[in-house]
């Protein structure tokens, strides 16, 4: 060790006896730990996360299912977004979420059954594109 | 506050201030660097038991004292020169003291990386190792700074002996000399 290096080590030494007590310390610790405290352990604010993470997912869920309106009239096709995994086209569609099948279900206007398919791809997780195409009869 | 943290804090306290001093060169500072601190190692303390309470408690400082929040509330400025630049000091016993007095003022007017380096290899007693894994940078990172310290240091006026020459030459660092703190 050279001397600047000898000198550095008594003079942090040293130094280091000039650090302020640690009396006080548990004391004007505690107030700042109640304060910031653990939120997952607060009866309260834990209530409240977990009633607004079941009302998102309740509102997820119900997008989810929502039929999505897509109607042309006539010859032509229409495009709609349907939110992630349970498209509805036109008016029914069974799924599980997720979901690597859908079952489309497309009624006339009678209700009766036009046509029924399942589509079976990839694990839908985003909003997916529908377009339905109604052609005249040959 | 659970017992065991209680516990942690009123053994280990005094040596994370004089850490936390040491790094930051201010009581008061180092006092909230300190509480800073533990507040956050507490959050941590209640879900997974932290192995090395000290080590993680003392990197814990450490980032929050090279934070840029911290630097942006502290607003510390480098000293545009060194203290006491003119004075000459032979290094005889009977001056030590004010040759340390002259050795912190440099060391507090060093960037704050190479500060930290100085403390946890000369007051810690860490290897060039240890405070690269404290600092989350490479060995070599940490033997520059170091470089870059001592030679402030040695190149400082008032730590040059009559012939105008250092105190001494570099030489290899030794091994730590202390136990454990």
């Amino acid at each position: 060790m050279n001397d600047v290096e000898r000198l550095l080590r008594q003079t942090l030494d040293d130094e280091a006896g000039r650090a302020p007590s640690a009396s006080r310390l548990v004391d004007d610790l505690r107030p700042r730990l109640e304060t910031a405290g653990h939120p997952w352990r607060r009866p309260a604010l834990a209530a409240t996360g977990i009633a607004l993470v079941a009302a998102a997912v309740a509102a997820a869920l119900l997008v989810g299912q929502r039929p999505v309106p897509v109607s042309p009239s006539g010859p032509g096709s229409a495009t709609t977004q349907v939110p992630r995994a349970s498209p509805e086209v036109p008016t029914s569609t069974s799924a599980t979420t997720p979901a690597s099948s859908v079952t489309t279900t497309i009624y006339g206007t009678s209700g009766s059954v036009v046509t029924s398919r399942v589509v079976t791809g990839p694990l839908q997780t985003e909003p997916v594109t529908v377009t339905i195409t109604v052609s005249s009869p040959p | 506050m659970e017992a065991s943290f209680e516990d942690f804090v009123r053994t280990r306290g005094p040596a994370l201030l004089r850490y936390a001093h040491l790094v930051c060169g201010d009581g008061h500072q180092a006092h909230d660097l300190v509480q800073d601190a533990l507040v956050k190692v507490h959050r941590r303390w209640s879900v997974v038991e932290v192995a090395a309470p000290f080590a993680y408690t003392r990197r814990a400082i450490t980032n929050e004292y090279l934070s840029w929040r911290r630097r942006l509330r502290s607003r510390e400025l480098p000293a545009a020169s060194l203290p006491d630049a003119g004075r000459r000091v032979t290094p005889a016993p009977d001056d030590e003291l004010a040759d340390r007095e002259l050795v912190w003022g440099v060391v507090r007017g060093l960037p704050r990386r190479q500060r930290v380096v100085l403390v946890l290899r000369y007051y810690e007693d860490l290897s060039d190792r240890d405070i690269a894994e404290v600092l989350g940078v490479a060995e070599s990172t940490v033997r520059s700074q170091a470089a870059r310290a001592l030679a402030t240091l040695r190149d400082h006026p008032g730590l040059r002996d009559d012939t105008g020459s250092a105190l001494a030459a570099p030489a290899p660092r030794p091994l730590p000399r202390r136990s454990p703190r």
